[in-house]
């Protein structure tokens, strides 16, 4: 009687030993900031998408388009590949367990580019190329939105330390 | 004899599903209630796409009419 005791006691603590390896192992408050950032990124992303294929819609058939076609293909084909980068982020962040050095390194490299991607499309004549003003300053606001939100991920990898 | 199989039996099936569990909704939710890493991470990958294929949709409409 005592063995079985004993018996059930052990497997009793195995099985809360196996529960708090398995919590312990889920969760990283600096790993979940980094995610966050880059799903705010996502959302401002598509925010400014809808702008931009917004400006380029007439708002009645056959009228005039607030962006050309041109401009929205660069720009549209700039922000298709700010999103893959982001999807690298994304697969990389999630085969990190804990945001220790290496693995920051390892998402400031991935960062970065798509930081100065973003900047690129900005300062590109592109943009500054929209005739009217209030569709050159809505885009604008819309990607800067983008910039913040990476901004925001490369602030919490670097207070991570 | 009969109860002290069944206590071990129903100890046995805690221990075996318990973690597989525990671990399925810990994927989601975290230990303290709020959403895991994981899930962000899942959501954020899923929208990329989902951005990818709205812009790129556009742009093949762009050229299909030029």
């Amino acid at each position: 009687m005592e063995t079985v005791r004993k018996y059930v006691l052990i497997r009793l603590l195995v099985g809360m030993f196996v529960l708090t390896a398995v919590a312990a192992k889920c969760e990283d408050k600096d790993l979940k900031k980094v995610a966050d950032g880059l799903d705010d990124t996502v959302a401002a992303l598509s925010a400014a998408q809808k702008v931009v294929i917004t400006a380029n819609t007439p708002a009645t058939p056959g009228g005039p388009k607030l962006l050309s076609d041109d401009a929205t293909i660069k720009i549209g084909g700039a922000l298709i590949r700010v999103n893959e980068a982001v999807i690298k982020g994304v697969e990389a962040t999630r085969e990190i367990a804990k945001l220790d050095e290496p693995s920051r390194q390892q998402i400031i490299k991935i960062l970065d580019p798509i930081v100065k991607a973003v900047g690129d499309i900005l300062a590109s004549p592109d943009i500054a190329g929209i005739p009217n003003e209030g569709t050159r300053t809505g885009i604008r606001i819309a990607i800067e939105a983008v910039r913040t939100n990476l901004t925001a991920v490369q602030a919490a990898i670097a207070l991570s330390k | 004899m009969d109860q002290i199989n069944t206590a071990l039996a129903v100890v046995n099936l805690i221990n075996q599903t318990m973690p597989i569990g525990v671990g399925l909704i810990l994927r989601f939710v975290g230990p303290d209630g709020t959403e895991t890493v994981l899930n962000t991470l899942d959501r954020a990958e899923a929208g990329a796409r989902a951005n990818i294929d709205e812009m790129q949709a556009h742009i093949n409409k762009i050229k299909a009419g030029q």
